[in-house]
C-alpha cells in the first residue's frame, strides 16, 4: 500500500510542533483547556469509580464472605450436619471452606430495651477455624467468638449496642415457633419460648446491616432452642467465586447419585441477582453520567482544532502545493487531537490515580483546610454556616457508616478510562480535520 | 522533446452568470534548461498560467504535459509526486511556515518527499547557504527580512531537486535591492542546477532578462 510506504515522520513532526506553538502562544488557551478537561474528565472518572468500587466491593465482601458464601448446598431432607457430606464438599477441588449453617428469623430483646427482630445463624463452635475468610471479615470488638457453650451468643455492634448490651450480659431470644416445637421452653402462659443466651462476643462486619441485625449461635442451640429452624445449609466459599458454575457441576458429580434429586446447589450469583443487580446499575449509570464530561470536552476540542484549521488555512495550502496529499493534512490535525487526548488522559490518570490512593488523606486535609477557615472566620463565619471549627467532615461516622473511605482501583477500568478519553479527543480531531482536506491551494495562495 | 508543452489551453471562471475566460488557447513549447519571462498586466491570466502547470488548478480545455506527466489527468497520489519531484514554486508572497524556522521550512518538502530528516536538513542547510543565508537559518519567518523570507522561499522551491522551478512575482513584493537580490541568487541556482525556469513578472528590467520571453495580454500568450 503506498500510504504505508511513504514516510509519515514528518506529519508527527508537523503535528507535535503545532502543538508545541499552540501551547506557547498566547492567546491560544483552548488547546490548553482541551488538555485540562480531558485530566479533568479521567482524574473524575478514576477516583469516582475507585470510590465506588471501594463501596462496592466492602458491600460484596461482606454479602459473600460474612452471609451468602460462594455456593450454598442444601439437602432438602435433611436437618443434621452430614458429616460424610461435608467431607466430600471439602474434598472438590476449587473449595477453601465449608461451613454448614442454619438461619433464624427471631426477636431479642436486652435489659431494658425493646425487642428487635434480628437473623442468627447457628454455626459449628469451630467455624471460624474452618473459615479463614470469616475471620477476616469478621472483626471481633470485644469478648470473642466462643459458641462451645450452649447458650452463648455473638452479635453484630450496632446491634449490642441498641439492645444495651455488653459482653456477660444476658439477652433474651424469643422464638413463637419453638414454642410449639419443644414444649420445655414454653416459659409463659401465651405459649412462646423465652431461651436466654449470654452476649460472650461483638462483631463488627463493616456493612451496617449486618452489624444491626446479625448474631451467631451454635449451630445446636439453633437447632433445639429455635425449633425447626429448616434444612441445614452447606456455606462454600471457593478460591475463585467467579468459577462458581465449574465448582457446582464438579460438586454434583462427587456426590451419589442417589443425591442428585435431594441436593440444592445455588451460586452467589443468583442469591444475590437483585443487590449485584442493583449496584451493576449504579455503576453504569455513573459512568455513564461522568462519560458525559468527555462528551463535553471531545465538542471543545473539536472547536479548538477547528480553530487551529482555520488558522492554519495558508500553511494547508503550502503543504499541499509542496506535496502532501489531503489524507496527510487531515492526519496532522487528527495527531493534534490525538496529542491532547493522550497528554490530558496521562495526567489525568496519574492525578486520579494519585487522589484514589490518598483519599482519606485528601478528605482529612480538606476538612483541615475547612475547619481551619471555619476557627479564622470566627462566631460570624460559624454562626453564618450553622456549625463550629472541628465539625467538618466530608464522611461524618454520625451519618455514614464508615472508619475510612474504602476505595479499590480496578487496572482495567483505568486502562479504558485512558482508552476512551484519548479516542474521544482522537474522533474529535478526525470531525475537526475534515475541512483540511477540501482546502485547495490555488484559492489559498492567491496574492492579488 | 519539450520539457513543458501547452496546446489550446484555456481557462474559464464563472462569475455570476458571466463565464470569464482567462487564458485563451494557449499553446507553447519550452526546452529543458531555460529560463522563460513571462511578463503582462495584473489580472493578465499570468498566475492562472503558472497554476496549471503547477497542478494546482485544472484547465477548462486543452492539454498540458510537463516532463511526461499530462498534469489534467493525474491522480491524486501521483500528483502528488507530481508536485514533489517535478516542480518546485517561488510565489509572490513568501508563504513560509511561521511555526517552523528558515531550515526546518526549506527542509519540509524534503522530509515529505521521502528522505531522512537529517539528510533533508543537510541539504537544506546546503541550499540556505547558497542563497545566503547560512547565519538566518535557525530564525524564524518574523525574525527575518522580506527579501531573507523570500530567499528561503527559493531555497525550498530547489529542495527537492525538480525538473521546474515556477516562480510567480517573486520579487513583487521587495525594495528593489532586494529584488535584484533575489533575482541574482534565483538565476545563479536555476543556470548553476541546470533547472528550467518559468518566472512570471510585471517587473519591466526583469521582464527582459532570461532566455525566452512572452508576453501575456487577455489570456493570450505571444511570444516576444
Amino acid at each position: 500500500m503506498k500510504l504505508l510506504n511513504r514516510n509519515l515522520g514528518w506529519i508527527f513532526y508537523v503535528s507535535r510542533r503545532y502543538l508545541r506553538t499552540r501551547r506557547r502562544e498566547k492567546g491560544h488557551t483552548a488547546s490548553v483547556l482541551s488538555v485540562a478537561g480531558i485530566a479533568a474528565g479521567v482524574m473524575t472518572l478514576i477516583v469516582v469509580l475507585a470510590v465506588m468500587n471501594g463501596f462496592q466491593l466492602t458491600t460484596i465482601r461482606s454479602i459473600l464472605e460474612v452471609n451468602s458464601y460462594h455456593l450454598r448446598v442444601t439437602v432438602t431432607d435433611d436437618n443434621g450436619v452430614d458429616g460424610a457430606l461435608l467431607a466430600k464438599l471439602r474434598g472438590v477441588p476449587g473449595v477453601t471452606a465449608v461451613v454448614p449453617f442454619v438461619d433464624v428469623q427471631t426477636v431479642a430483646q436486652g435489659y431494658f430495651s425493646a425487642i428487635q427482630a434480628i437473623s442468627l445463624r447457628g454455626v459449628p463452635k469451630d467455624a471460624l477455624a474452618m473459615d479463614p475468610s470469616l475471620v477476616e471479615s469478621l472483626k471481633i470488638l470485644a469478648g470473642e467468638f466462643d459458641l462451645s457453650t450452649p447458650g452463648n451468643v455473638v452479635l453484630g455492634s450496632e446491634l449490642a449496642r441498641s439492645l444495651g448490651l455488653r459482653v456477660g450480659d444476658e439477652v433474651t431470644l424469643l422464638s413463637v415457633v419453638a414454642a410449639s416445637a419443644n414444649p420445655a421452653l414454653q416459659s409463659s402462659a401465651s405459649g412462646e419460648s423465652r431461651p436466654r443466651f449470654r452476649l460472650v462476643g461483638i462483631f463488627r462486619t463493616g456493612f451496617y446491616d449486618y452489624d444491626l441485625s446479625w448474631g451467631f449461635v451454635s449451630i445446636g442451640d439453633a437447632l433445639h432452642d429455635f425449633g425447626t429452624a429448616g434444612p441445614v445449609v452447606y456455606g462454600v466459599k471457593l478460591r475463585n467465586r467467579f468459577a462458581d458454575q465449574a465448582a457446582e457441576r464438579r460438586i454434583r458429580d462427587a456426590l451419589p447419585a442417589t443425591d442428585a434429586g435431594r441436593v440444592q446447589i445455588e451460586s452467589w450469583r443468583q442469591y444475590n441477582k437483585a443487590i449485584f443487580g442493583a449496584l451493576d446499575v449504579e455503576k453504569t449509570t455513573m459512568m455513564l453520567l461522568v462519560g458525559l464530561i468527555f462528551l463535553v470536552v471531545g465538542v471543545n476540542i473539536y472547536q479548538s482544532l477547528r480553530r487551529s484549521v482555520y488558522e492554519r488555512t495558508e500553511d494547508i495550502g503550502v503543504m499541499r502545493a509542496t506535496g502532501a496529499p489531503p489524507w496527510a493534512i487531515q492526519l496532522i490535525f487528527i495527531f493534534d487531537g490525538f496529542y491532547i487526548g493522550f497528554l490530558g488522559s496521562a495526567i489525568g490518570t496519574v492525578v486520579g490515580l494519585f487522589l484514589s490512593v490518598n483519599i482519606n488523606g485528601v478528605f482529612a486535609a480538606a476538612e483541615s483546610v475547612v475547619n481551619g477557615a471555619l476557627a479564622l472566620g470566627g462566631p460570624a463565619l460559624q454562626g453564618f454556616v450553622g456549625m463550629r471549627a472541628g465539625e467538618f467532615s466530608i464522611f461524618s461516622p454520625s451519618y455514614f457508616y464508615l472508619s475510612a473511605v474504602p476505595v479499590k482501583v480496578v487496572f482495567g477500568e483505568v486502562y479504558s478510562i485512558f482508552l476512551f478519553a484519548v479516542l474521544s479527543a482522537t474522533i474529535a480531531g478526525v470531525f475537526a480535520a475534515r475541512r483540511a482536506t477540501r482546502i485547495k491551494p490555488a484559492y489559498v495562495l492567491r496574492y492579488e | 522533446m519539450a520539457l513543458v508543452s501547452l496546446d489550446s489551453v484555456t481557462k474559464e471562471y464563472l462569475s455570476g452568470s458571466e463565464r470569464l475566460r482567462v487564458l485563451d488557447e494557449v499553446t507553447v513549447e519550452l526546452e529543458a534548461g531555460k529560463i522563460a519571462v513571462v511578463s503582462g498586466e495584473s489580472g493578465s491570466g499570468k498566475s492562472t498560467l503558472l497554476n496549471l502547470i503547477a497542478g494546482l488548478d485544472l484547465p477548462s480545455g486543452g492539454r498540458i504535459t510537463v516532463g511526461g506527466y499530462r498534469v489534467q489527468a493525474l491522480r491524486e497520489e501521483d500528483m502528488t509526486d507530481y508536485r514533489t519531484r517535478v516542480v518546485g514554486l517561488v510565489f509572490q508572497f513568501h508563504f513560509l511556515l511561521r511555526d517552523f524556522t528558515a531550515l526546518e521550512n526549506v527542509m519540509l518538502p524534503a522530509y515529505m518527499a521521502g528522505m531522512k530528516r537529517g539528510a533533508a536538513e543537510k541539504r537544506a542547510f546546503e541550499l540556505l547557504g547558497e542563497v545566503g543565508l547560512s547565519d538566518r537559518a535557525h530564525h524564524y519567518p518574523t525574525q527575518l527580512s522580506g527579501g531573507e523570507r523570500q530567499r528561503t522561499a527559493v531555497a525550498r522551491a530547489l529542495v527537492n531537486d525538480p525538473e521546474i522551478i515556477l516562480a510567480d512575482e517573486p520579487t513583487g513584493n521587495l525594495d528593489v535591492a532586494n529584488s535584484r537580490l533575489v533575482q541574482e541568487r534565483l538565476f545563479r541556482l536555476v543556470r548553476g542546477y541546470g533547472k528550467t525556469l518559468i518566472l512570471v513578472t510585471h517587473d519591466l528590467e526583469l521582464a527582459t532578462s532570461g532566455d525566452r520571453r512572452f508576453h501575456i495580454e487577455e489570456g493570450r500568450l505571444r511570444e516576444s
